[in-house]
């Protein structure tokens, strides 16, 4: 047995998966270790970009001054790769459905618009494996803003990441909750040694005791419904493991997130955003995980506003996208641009902290998605995407890549490798392999 | 929860071409995520190592029943039921379908684990002072050893109303090993609290969380089925017709043993059909079935609808499930549900609506909830509002294409009607499914984007005329009204409705071996001049609900 195939092993244990659930891994190049450890962090968003302010012209970007939504990128360009009106042949279709999938894009339910994938997502496929390089007991930091007030309600459009058939990734939509998991200092939990013994005992009962339950309750169970306790009872040794673990001092990693704010409130929502995004830095930063997703929204978005940052984009992110222009002023350019900022500080964060003989960007992949091509038309057949980060020089950065009509699978299928999982394809053997014009 | 088909008309529109399918949902039999399995399909274990024969494949050998975990309202709703107190607002996950219908989402995460374990000691915590009447012994002695006979009592008493059947010893020795371990040790809790934290384990237990309360007992089987023990019947009577826990009529009856023969399930039946709890799940069901349980409070819709508040969202959705109710209460028949009027309207939504009139108003078909669900933001969207009719009334799953690219939708033309758009439908590849979705789609076309009436669009009268196939016969139509006062009276959805009922009752897709449970439901229904609370007893006696089949790897004794 080769080396691949006892990773691949390892790595199957790990997501819980079966053998046909994961994409094959085969001996292709081997790269070197990067910096520091590889890493992904993955931002998806919805209601599609406005292409004629977002879009640059193919090719290089250091020859190009970027078109005005994305111009707060201009100071990045080299760092970046622009990724417009690629397809998603596993989807068809437009829709807000394209959300549900679209980091599996391979074999789903084809039942109605929000189809649930039969294959993990990107995260989940990288995430464990990486997890285990670091002997981490969290896999990924799955975070959300608002989710559940969106519009499109229907389940599953309110989960972009699987692990498999059945079993979405459901994000912590409580950043302060989140904050509080994983960093020390920023819990209720008490003070003096002798009450923390005891509520950790106290954990641990509740939780020995749940487990031992799952263990006795699947004992008769079939096949499929074993998967599903089974499911649970990898949870709560998770959990388990996190509570047993020691906590990192969150002001060796990031900054304090200030005095919590409603998570519910729209008029939050810009802060939370950002909040969002300095977790996801300080959870790598502090080798925490190593993979971090943020959905800033459920697949329509109809709930969130960025008013109270972006003045002019004073409509529901979903109403924009439909209509962009209203009272003659293009509302949905506004929250556009906002997005490309958040972005760029994004960047700007990874590239403040050195490591190594370079910074932090230089072993994190940032996959800056969106789902849809425009909000106006809902096409989910001209994708944009962006990437960040340089993870062993992989990529060819600082362009605008050949990607018109190519399967968003092949970004994936680049990121899995950057990442040191050489799959043979992402969702499926057909469109599932990479494109040329990515890799440097 | 809503699982409506999408929040985007333009989503049909732009992908209902050449490869949908008009299926009856039969074929869902084969399909791994409709939750029902083939019977007979595939080995299962036997419990000393044999094979289990399979079940004969027949139209009385209804499918496995898929485990699942309680929706966040039966959570909520057993919660209320079990201490009497109002759950947490904590999210606990989002639930997800099965049969068109909600069961609770899979715990995947440790995030999920710890929202369910907060929850739980939040809940527990709540509870904290009733523990004094919940415990079985008043005052609480002071020896240590009376407080722990104390527990097990506790433990056997309330764990047999969280876990919805008696608890073994072995499950009883592992809650009190809990009670023991917060007693001493780093722990160190007096009595209460360490009672709070058992609570706290069970609450966090499968055994509650999920729905399997034969989960310890040994099967019934019978002629290769499995038999639904009568603490399981008395779990799916009292998680269908209440959403929640049964109560202590219904537990007497199980250990009385009169929760076996059809006539005492009957019998429960009509009793609880009764109950002021039947209300809930009446609303849910018709939310549920009307794919309007989601509609958004948040402004969704165009600026230029200002009535289009919170307010009046929940007026919409409140109407919906007091009409269904109302229905319920009187003569229960299907007409009056697609047919009649509430007897009392908001008056924000009376606004909308207009002054009342039978010619303009007919039924929950146009009410403002589903007319302003199954719309586009600013405009109306007949692909949706046929596609609902054609599923959720006809039981025709017309699906989407798979795997084909067609490219942007036209932006709407200046000057034509919303049906002058759509007809191009009619005209090219997309036809195929079109041609079943535009035509019940465009019965609608009186009622705009959040309901309201009109009777022109674009300086043109409206034509919401058409003709729907149906079994036997035509229907023919000159508006929403006339469409659908014809399905009231329209085998194919009397017959669709007892399959909806079905799937609610057993959260999965019917199966070839639920024929003769639905012909049953189905006659029953008949006989009684389509009363819909005949249909729901009828339910309860079939073998859909009584038996199952075994799962695949299933290991029985």
């Amino acid at each position: 047995m080769n080396k691949w195939e006892l990773a691949r092993r390892d790595l199957l244990k790990s997501l819980g998966l079966g053998m046909g659930c994961l994409p094959l891994l085969h001996a292709s190049k081997v790269w070197g270790a990067p910096t520091g450890p590889r890493r992904l962090l993955i931002v998806m968003n919805t209601n599609g970009l406005r292409q004629q302010y977002w879009k640059p012209k193919e090719g290089d970007l250091m020859t190009q001054t970027l078109p005005d939504s994305s111009s707060p990128l201009e100071p990045y360009k080299k760092d970046i790769i622009f990724c417009p009106d690629m397809s998603q042949p596993a989807y068809g279709g437009g829709g807000h459905g394209s959300y549900v999938s679209c980091l599996a894009s391979g074999p789903n339910d084809n039942k109605g618009e929000y189809r649930v994938p039969f294959a993990p997502t990107i995260d989940q496929i990288v995430g464990p494996g990486l997890a285990m390089q670091g002997n981490l007991s969290r896999a990924t930091l799955p975070l959300g803003i608002q989710i559940e007030g969106g519009n499109a309600g229907i389940f599953p459009s309110q989960r972009m990441c699987w692990k498999d058939r059945n079993t979405p990734i459901t994000p912590e939509e409580d950043i302060y909750k989140s904050y509080a998991d994983v960093f020390a200092g920023k819990s209720n939990a008490p003070a003096d040694t002798g009450a923390i013994k005891a509520l950790m005992a106290h954990k641990k009962s509740l939780l020995d005791y749940t487990g031992s339950s799952l263990d006795r309750f699947k004992a008769r169970l079939g096949t499929d419904d074993k998967e599903i306790i089974d499911s649970h009872l990898h949870s709560v040794r998770d959990l388990e493991n996190q509570l047993a673990s020691p906590k990192v001092d969150l002001t060796k990693c990031g900054s304090d997130p200030g005095n919590p704010l409603d998570v519910k409130s729209s008029a939050n929502w810009p802060t939370l955003f950002k909040l969002s995004v300095d977790l996801m830095v300080a959870a790598i930063r502090c080798d925490v995980t190593r993979v971090a997703t943020l959905a800033p929204c459920d697949a329509s978005g109809s709930n969130i506003s960025f008013k109270s940052a972006v003045p002019e984009a004073n409509r529901g992110w979903h109403s924009m996208g439909h209509s962009p222009v209203s009272g003659g002023v293009d509302n949905k350019r506004f929250a556009d641009k906002w997005l490309m900022g958040q972005f760029g500080a994004l960047i700007e964060r990874l590239k403040a902290v050195p490591e190594g003989t370079g910074t932090m960007l230089d072993s994190t992949i940032v996959l800056w998605a969106n789902h849809m091509e425009e909000g106006a038309n809902h096409n989910s057949q001209r994708t944009p995407w962006m990437l960040a980060g340089n993870v062993n020089k992989y990529f060819k950065l600082g362009q605008c890549a050949p990607s018109a009509g190519r399967p968003v699978n092949g970004v994936l299928y680049h990121i899995a490798h950057a990442l040191g999982f050489p799959v043979e394809y992402i969702g499926t053997q057909v469109f599932g392999g990479g494109w040329d014009g990515l890799a440097a | 929860m809503d699982r409506r088909p999408g929040p985007n008309g333009i989503v049909l529109l732009a992908i209902g071409c050449l490869a949908c399918t008009g299926r009856i949902s039969e074929d869902a039999v084969s399909d791994p995520t409709s939750g029902t399995k083939p019977p007979g399909n595939g080995t299962m274990t036997g419990g000393k190592g044999g094979t289990v024969t399979p079940p004969p494949m027949g139209p009385n050998a209804p499918g496995a029943a898929p485990l699942r975990r309680l929706t966040v309202r039966e959570y909520n709703n057993t919660l209320r039921d079990l201490l009497g107190i109002a759950p947490a607002s904590r999210d606990l996950g989002v639930d997800q379908d099965a049969g068109g219908f909600a069961v609770g989402g899979p715990v995947t995460t440790s995030g999920d684990a710890a929202r369910l374990l907060d929850a739980a000691e939040q809940l527990a915590a709540g509870a904290a002072a009733k523990i004094g009447t919940l415990v079985p012994c008043a005052p609480v002695p002071a020896d240590a050893a009376a407080q722990g006979d104390c527990a097990k009592k506790f433990i056997n008493q309330f764990g047999r109303r969280a876990f919805r059947r008696p608890l073994a010893p072995e499950e009883a020795a592992d809650l009190f090993a809990v009670y023991s371990a917060h007693r001493g040790g780093d722990i160190n809790q007096p009595f209460d609290q360490a009672i709070r934290s058992v609570v706290a384990a069970m609450l966090s237990s499968p055994f509650f969380l999920y729905r399997a309360e034969g989960a310890n007992l040994p099967p019934v089987k019978e002629q290769g089925l499995v038999r639904f023990n009568p603490h399981e019947l008395a779990s799916r009577l009292s998680y269908t017709l209440w959403g929640s826990m049964p109560d202590d009529a219904l537990f007497a009856e199980v250990d009385a043993g009169r929760l076996t023969t059809p006539e005492q399930i009957e019998a429960q039946a009509r009793r609880m059909l009764k109950d002021p709890k039947i209300a809930d799940a009446i609303a849910d069901f018709h939310l549920q079935w009307l794919y309007v349980d989601g509609l958004p409070k948040e402004p969704p819709k165009d600026p230029k609808f200002t009535a289009y508040t919170p307010q009046l969202v929940e007026a919409m959705l409140k109407e919906t499930a007091a009409f269904a109710n109302e229905v319920f209460a009187g003569d229960g028949k299907l007409e009056r549900l697609l047919t009649g009027t509430p007897s009392a309207i908001d008056p924000a939504l009376a606004k909308l609506y207009g002054a009342p009139d039978p010619t303009q108003r007919a039924g929950v078909l146009t009410q403002a909830s589903f007319l302003a669900m199954h719309a586009n933001a600013a405009d109306t969207n007949p692909v949706r509002r046929g596609a609902v009719v054609l599923r959720r009334l006809l039981c025709n799953d017309v699906q989407p294409p798979v795997n084909m690219d067609v490219g942007q939708p036209k932006p709407p033309a200046p000057g034509l009607t919303t049906r002058e758009r759509f007809a191009e439908h009619a005209e090219n590849p997309c036809a195929t499914c079109h041609r079943l979705t535009d035509p019940i789609g465009f019965a609608f076309e009186n009622y705009d984007a959040i309901g309201a009436w009109r009777t022109t669009e674009q300086g043109k009268a409206i034509d919401a005329s058409g003709t729907l196939a149906l079994s036997g016969s035509d229907l023919k139509f000159k508006n929403a009204v006339e469409l659908a006062r014809g399905l009231a009276g329209a085998k194919d959805v009397r017959e669709c409705l007892a399959t909806q009922w079905l799937r609610y009752f057993t959260r999965r897709n019917e199966s070839a071996g639920d024929t003769a449970s639905l012909e049953a439901a189905n006659a029953a229904f008949a006989s009684s001049g389509y009363d819909m609370r005949e249909l729901l007893v009828a339910l309860t006696k079939t073998r859909a609900f009584t038996h199952r089949s075994p799962s695949v790897g299933e290991v029985l004794p």
